[in-house]
């Protein structure tokens, strides 16, 4: 029995240039995913990102201010006692200013760099991509919002934003305006309505976090979370890649002459099913150690969480040998093995994205998270997961023990599917 | 050259199954992704104690109201369990006046949803001060909620032209990067081919026979190409005529780009070809490697989503980035054949430089 074990794994030996860089690319992967990933956003998940905007003001506000002063003292409609109020509040507050101010503050200022520009300045770094997008303040802007706000006339002044072309930068910009802008006019609405409010007097939303997590320390970044689906992920490819090898056996007739000679039929199943244990097993434990070494991702977990990731390891990795045996008992059925490695290669892409390696879970619709639990990569992916957040294992040891029963059942399966003599094709 | 075509073209006859279920994974990947990513994410929100259900009604309807998330009321063990199992980012824990994010996670779009969730708590909490000093608060509060509703200071977002800045359209975006995914993985298996026709000596007895080396090659390369854009042409008219996309008004010049794109994919799965001893080999390192392309490239993403200068340059040694950005281009905004000479001209360059020596290695290399 033993012989087809040395079998199998000198025949990885043989190619092991190759085997080496399927056993290590995902290592590469997970690095150059991480740090790219993770450098957008940096510890205190602020955004890490450089912005740039292009403030154009054609406005003038100080003329502006004095015009709709002017205009308030002469009015008639607006109550005399009130006109000193309001020009004072006008003057020490205008809304250009305050824009702009809120524009350069340091919490915004951090990550988006604002210039002001003249427009034809403006126009050229943002066509050439020297800038994300630009804010133009037109002339007449301040006169025609404070007389609307003020004296009832009816135009509405209107910043314009532009940008060359939709992007993840330019929406945050937006989004960082609008807030501005939606703040502004919460006031200009509490104003118009009547009613002062002391801003520092509010109380305002705490806003905790929560950590679901047994220790706050176990919250999960960016870089774990690829480290545990893109193990999982390629140590699921590592069925295909056993499974697709029959082809080669077949073809050097080392199946048929395995057949001839006296061995009992199931070893050379045996052979081919430990052979992706131990390879997956050595992937798994090389993606784990090697993240952990040069991204640090496990740092400060006790024995227990090992072992227990040992554990995880280990059923899933039995999962996967599962996995090539029934692989390799249909492959020794087709005749054509075009067939069989393009059907292979399916099932485990299929897996592999229903499962939640490719993207997070809760991207896919409903029905299809239903069924991607059932993948034993989607499985092992969320019992990784809790593992990490909670070390207990009580929450575990019921989808491993469901995984070992589908092992069992792959197992059971690919030795009845297992050619009889003379079925061989 | 011609027959050697033919053979091949025969085979794939024979046994279409491959072909059909690429062209059946692009057309339903889009359409499950699609589906899956333009639907709002969830995110459950929940109160506990006294007089829940009013605080999360309350809640639900300022939340979802002017939001691209979707708050949907639901209860606290099934959020914390889904939060548990990694199902859901987040779920938020509401009381009269606060909430509690309730996470394990530090992923991107925690963030997001917070900060939404932290300016509606926000202004809430301001309207509700204001309404403090009232004496008639009912209608105090709808003369500030239309206030709101018709905003004093507004933003014309526009396009540099002057055009209406459309929203970013992911769905575009996704169905070239699902055709393309699985035109790589078939172009990968064809070139295959040559290897599979090495070990199994039918190369060896066309050295034999009167084809030259050179229609031996330009047959098989050909072929890749011509069967990987058969399957881009019928995805691309399935997308176009059987399920209305837009996909802009120059067909021509997307048919153009694409073409472009599967001779440089050729190309370089033919590099990869020479890099490998044996067929099966083959098939064990381009499934792993090929869907990590399009990721690193950022094709699944906004663009502008990857900013480190060592990813981007990976992706740009991939033809897909460029394809991408031509792509695209054309599609959103109507871009002419010289607005998109750069990306076919790296594809070009690619396409060349691994043809080179990629044929080189196949050669060279004894099976």
């Amino acid at each position: 029995m033993l012989t087809f074990l040395k079998k199998d794994l000198l025949l990885f030996w043989r190619d092991r240039k190759e085997v080496l860089l399927v056993v290590i690319l995902p290592l590469l992967i997970i690095v150059v995913l991480s740090i790219s990933m993770s450098g957008m956003f940096d510890g205190d998940e602020n955004l890490n990102v450089d912005l740039s905007l292009g403030l154009v003001i054609e406005d003038q506000p100080e003329e502006a201010i004095e015009v709709i002063s002017n205009q308030i003292s002469m009015s008639g409609k607006i109550p005399e006692d009130v006109k000193d109020n309001l020009i004072n509040s006008i003057e020490s507050a205008p809304p250009v200013e305050l824009l702009t101010n809120a524009l350069m503050s340091p919490g915004i200022g951090d990550w988006v760099t604002v210039k002001t520009l003249t427009e034809k300045e403006a126009v050229d770094s943002v066509e050439n991509g020297g800038r994300d997008a630009m804010l133009v303040i037109p002339s007449g802007y301040t006169e025609q919002l404070l007389s609307y706000l003020y004296l009832g006339t009816e135009n509405k002044p209107e910043l314009s934003f532009s940008a060359k072309e939709t992007s993840f930068e330019v929406d945050i910009i937006h989004d960082t305006i609008e807030g501005i802008l939606n703040q502004m006019n919460l006031q200009y609405a509490l104003s118009l309505s009547g009613t002062e409010v002391d801003m520092t007097q509010i109380q305002l939303p705490e806003g905790s976090t929560e950590s679901i997590a047994a220790d706050r320390d176990f919250t999960m970044g960016i870089d774990q979370y690829f480290t545990l689906s893109m193990g999982v992920l390629f140590v699921l490819f590592m069925a295909s890649t056993v499974a697709t090898r029959i082809t080669l056996e077949k073809r050097e007739q080392t199946f048929n002459r395995v057949t001839l000679s006296n061995a009992p039929p199931y070893h050379f199943l045996f052979g081919k099913t430990c052979a992706t244990f131990i390879l997956a097993m050595l992937q798994i434990i090389l993606i784990f150690m090697g993240s952990h070494l040069i991204l640090d991702v496990f740092s400060d977990r006790t024995m227990m969480f090992w072992s227990g990731l040992l554990l995880i390891s280990i059923v899933f990795s039995l999962a996967v040998a599962g996995l090539a045996a029934l692989m390799t008992s249909i492959s020794l059925r087709i005749k054509n093995p075009e067939t069989a490695n393009g059907a292979f290669t399916g099932i485990i892409m299929l897996f592999g994205t229903i499962g939640g390696s490719f993207v997070p879970i809760y991207v896919l619709p409903d029905w299809l998270q239903k069924i991607g639990e059932f993948t034993p990569n989607g499985q092992t992916l969320s019992v990784l997961i809790e593992w990490f957040h909670f070390e207990d294992l009580s929450l575990i040891w019921l989808p491993l023990t469901v995984l070992t029963v589908f092992t069992v059942i792959s197992v059971i399966i690919s030795m009845m599917l297992y050619p009889k003599r003379g079925e061989v094709s | 050259m011609i027959p050697v075509f033919l053979a091949q073209l025969a085979k794939e006859r024979r046994h279409p199954v491959i072909l059909i279920v690429l062209i059946a994974a692009s057309v339903a990947g889009t359409v499950i992704f699609t589906g899956g990513t333009q639907a709002p994410t969830e995110i459950a929100i929940f109160s506990e104690g006294t007089q829940s259900e009013a605080i999360e009604e309350k809640w639900e309807t300022l939340l979802n109201h002017n939001s691209e998330l979707q708050f949907v009321v639901s209860n606290p063990e099934d959020a914390r369990e889904s939060v548990q199992q990694g199902q859901a980012d987040l779920a938020i824990r509401l009381t009269e006046t606060d909430y509690t994010v309730i996470t394990s996670s530090t992923m991107p779009d925690v963030a997001v949803a917070e900060q939404h969730v932290r300016s509606v708590f926000e202004q809430e909490a301001v309207i509700e001060s204001a309404l403090a000093q009232s004496v008639q608060p009912e209608l105090l509060r709808t003369e500030i909620e239309s206030a709101i509703g018709d905003p004093v200071m507004q933003m014309n977002v526009s396009s540099l032209g002057g055009d209406e800045l459309s929203g970013y359209d992911m769905k575009t975006q996704l169905i070239f990067a699902f055709t393309l995914l699985t035109a790589m993985f078939m172009i990968g298996f064809r070139v295959n081919n040559i290897l599979k026709d090495k070990v199994y000596g039918l190369w060896d007895r066309m050295i034999l026979s009167p084809v030259t080396k050179t229609g031996m090659y330009t047959a098989y390369i050909t072929y890749a190409f011509f069967i990987g854009f058969v399957q881009i042409l019928i995805v691309m008219l399935i997308f176009r005529y059987f399920m209305n996309v837009e996909l802009g008004d120059r067909f021509d010049l997307l048919l153009i780009v694409l073409a472009i794109f599967t001779f440089s994919m050729v190309s370089v799965a033919t590099l990869l070809t020479g890099l490998v001893k044996k067929p099966e080999l083959f098939y064990a390192i381009y499934p792993s490697v090929i869907p990590m392309i399009p990721i690193i490239s950022g094709a699944y993403m906004v663009p502008g989503t990857i900013t480190n200068p060592v990813l981007l340059f990976i992706g740009d040694l991939f033809p897909v980035s460029h394809a991408m950005d031509a792509l695209l281009d054309i599609v959103m905004y109507n871009a002419t054949l010289q607005d998109v000479t750069q990306p076919i001209m790296m594809m070009i360059l690619i396409g060349v430089i691994s043809m080179g020596i990629g044929v080189n290695l196949v050669e060279r290399r004894s099976v």
